[in-house]
């Protein structure tokens, strides 16, 4: 498992925390201890060119066991100083401390600083190799056991700072990671209680930092199409439940009625042929709810063919024009255009809208159907005379198993025509729509002249 | 007395397409009851008709037996009905084939097509719909081109696009032409309505069938009024049928 996005940061925190209190450590320990060595290396000099007064002055008027005592009383041991004294072939003349013998001139370098250690003390030393006119030279020596004391503290407080720092930054951090990320944890919360009970939750975007609105509302879009499409297929289980009771309920009635006693053969045949009747129905409204189930899927794929409208509505015409002039109604067509797509498809948008059309269309009157071409698209309009669709049945004309005037069922379909023709129509990229004027009803489909090319 | 023909319907066929029980029917189709009433409703109509229940059994009676006709299921344990149709293909058993699908998707339709079905029917369907394509695909290849369509005294010359009851002329526009020659075809069959609809207006889609309810009255009455004996008839809950009822 991965680590939490909070330790995961803490973490990070703590560990640059860390790494730059260590490089300022280094840093400071590094600037104490040139600090001290250019102490010392001011008080060597100092020292050196008293020394060089002493031993011009001294070597002038008596013997090198006088200047030893010089040098004694120059450097006072009891102040940590120490020294050597070499004579003109570098050989130790003189020390002021035994082991102090054991140094060779040879392996001194000159004009640094020496470190030498004598029993627990540590000493720092300079030779100067200017040029002198004296036979004798000195290397003096300045005990520096309170640097190595102060250093020592030194880096004892560092470290002591450096882990309670790290300690303090780790636990500071996670407090405040905590607070900052409170916001991602309110949006898991909410995340879990989202249910198909509960698809109405949404985040508040107002008390969001701006780094997390942008995800809160693509989550938010994202409910709510979920949403939506949720309610849409439970509104449509509904439906379909609904439309199929009504048949099923006629069809065990009329089945148990007739069982019920024992009839004549044409009885029974009678009744058979009604129960062919509903289940009709039913199969009808099957393959339709499959087809409009494709078209939700996005599986709905028309073929792409030239499809001349003209054509295919003139066949439609044809068929429904016998049923329309039983009521004396005339279907006139005129213009034309061609689109690619599916001409079974488009065939039965073209049916299912001029099937309506006759439908509602005042006896005696006049429907028409226009075909046009505007810019890159195909206009189809359908249009018949007759009692406008009232208002509040408008928007919803085109949804499942909406009916404008539900007593009329039976005659025509359960509702499912428009949405069907709809489907297709969105299927090959166009649109759909209502034209109402009055006393008139026109449907106009808008479609591409190739779809998706 | 039109309910009469509700048990004429099928039992009828014997007498016009007495051919009928020459042709051996292989119907594979798994589920119990439909595969029943299939072979029941085919034998009743004329047809001699051999079940499988399963796709290995459907193989093994394509290669023992001779068949004039196949109808398979999609959707069959053991061997589906496209793997079904491979097997007979290879053994040369190129009988027509039928297919049943419940899976109306257009690539289903392309591979049956592809694999050498002819004809295929959606399900649910009517019955009338299935035995008037089994009727089809059962003629195949021995429908002589004829040009005189008869029935009792109804004639029906389709050269000079002339149709005759009793010697007198009817006329008849050319949707009512094309709609009495498919009857007259198909005499003695019960056609269902969008059937009808298909072959006479083109319309392969579900529609409102009312249409062809007018357009058969109106064809009845330039066809039947005033005449005796009544030709057209209507077969409640399946369709339409042409023949003599004096026959």
């Amino acid at each position: 498992m991965k680590m939490s996005l909070t330790s995961r940061l803490v973490w990070f925190f703590s560990i640059i925390t860390l790494a730059v209190l260590i490089s300022l450590g280094a840093v400071l320990t590094q600037a104490v201890d040139h600090h001290f060595q250019e102490m010392d290396l001011s008080e060597l000099q100092l020292k050196h060119q008293q020394i060089q007064y002493q031993l011009q002055r001294t070597e002038a008027n008596s013997g090198p066991v006088a200047l030893t005592g010089e040098l004694d009383y120059l450097l006072p041991r009891q102040l940590g100083w120490q020294f050597i004294m070499f004579d003109k072939d570098d050989q130790p003349y003189y020390a002021s401390n035994v082991a102090l013998y054991d140094i060779r001139w040879d392996q001194l370098e000159a004009n640094k600083l020496i470190s030498i250690h004598l029993g627990e003390n540590h000493y720092r030393g300079f030779l100067d190799t200017q040029q002198t006119t004296s036979d004798w030279r000195v290397l003096a020596l300045l005990n520096i056991d309170h640097h190595d004391h102060f250093m020592q503290y030194f880096l004892q407080i560092l470290w002591v700072s450096l882990v309670l720092a790290v300690l303090l930054m780790t636990g500071l951090g996670w407090l405040v990671m905590k607070r900052a990320l409170k916001p991602l944890k309110r949006m898991s919360e909410l995340a879990s209680k989202v249910s198909s009970e509960h698809l109405g939750e949404r985040i508040v975007l107002q008390d969001l930092p701006s780094e997390l609105r942008e995800l809160a509302g693509v989550f938010n879009a994202m409910l709510d199409r979920l949403e939506a499409s949720f309610q849409r297929l439970s509104q449509f289980s509904a439906d379909i439940a609904h439309e199929l009771r009504t048949p099923v309920n006629t069809l065990l009635t009329q089945s148990q009625v007739a069982l019920s006693k024992a009839r004549s053969i044409e009885e029974y045949q009678e009744i058979l042929a009604s129960n062919i009747e509903e289940f009709e129905c039913l199969a009808r409204m099957i393959s339709d709810m499959l087809f409009l189930a494709k078209a939700d899927k996005g599986t709905l794929i028309p073929a792409h063919e030239r499809v001349h409208l003209a054509t295919e509505a003139q066949r439609v015409i044809d068929y429904y024009q016998l049923l329309a002039s039983e009521q004396n109604i005339q279907i006139k067509l005129e213009g034309d255009a061609v689109v690619l797509g599916d001409s079974v498809m488009l065939g039965r948008a073209l049916a299912n809208l001029i099937s309506n059309a006759v439908r509602y269309a005042d006896p005696g009157s006049e429907i028409d159907v226009a075909l046009s071409q505007v810019d890159h698209h195909a206009i189809i309009e359908v249009t018949n005379q007759g009692v406008e669709i009232p208002l509040e049945h408008r928007s919803h004309l085109f949804d499942r198993f909406y009916r404008v005037e539900p007593e009329r069922s039976h005659d025509g379909g359960v509702g499912l025509g428009l949405a069907i023709t709809r489907s297709i129509v969105e299927a090959h990229g166009g649109q759909i729509e209502l034209a109402n004027e009055t006393h008139k009803t026109c449907f106009r489909i808008s479609l591409p002249l190739s779809p998706r090319s | 007395m039109v309910l009469a023909f509700i048990s004429k319907a099928f039992g009828h066929k014997r007498k016009h397409a007495n051919k009928a029980s020459d042709m051996k029917i292989l119907l594979v189709e798994d589920e119990a009851k439909t595969a029943d009433y299939l072979k029941q409703g085919l034998s009743e109509a004329g047809f001699n008709v051999s079940l499988a229940r399963d796709g290995l059994d459907g193989l093994h009676l394509a290669l023992e037996e001779d068949f004039d006709l196949a109808i398979l299921d999609v959707m069959l344990p053991g061997l589906d009905g496209w793997q079904l149709l491979q097997a007979m293909r290879k053994q040369d058993r190129n009988w027509p084939v039928l297919f049943l699908t419940a899976r109306d998707q257009v690539q289903d339709r392309v591979k049956g097509l592809e694999l050498g079905a002819d004809d295929y029917l959606v399900k649910p369907f009517a019955f009338a719909e299935l035995l008037a394509r089994v009727r089809v695909l059962a003629r195949r290849g021995n429908s002589a081109v004829q040009d005189q369509l008869s029935l009792a005294d109804l004639q029906m010359d389709l050269l000079a696009h002339k149709v005759t009851r009793q010697g007198q002329r009817l006329d008849l526009t050319p949707k009512e032409f094309a709609l009495l020659e498919l009857l007259l075809r198909r005499q003695g069959e019960v056609l269902p309505r969008t059937l009808i609809a298909a072959q006479v207006w083109d319309m392969n889609f579900d529609s409102d069938t009312n249409v062809v309810e007018v357009a058969i009255r109106r064809l009845r009455a330039k066809v039947d009024e005033g005449y005796e004996p009544k030709l057209i008839h209507t077969v409640r809950g399946m369709g339409y049928l042409l023949e003599d009822p004096t026959e």
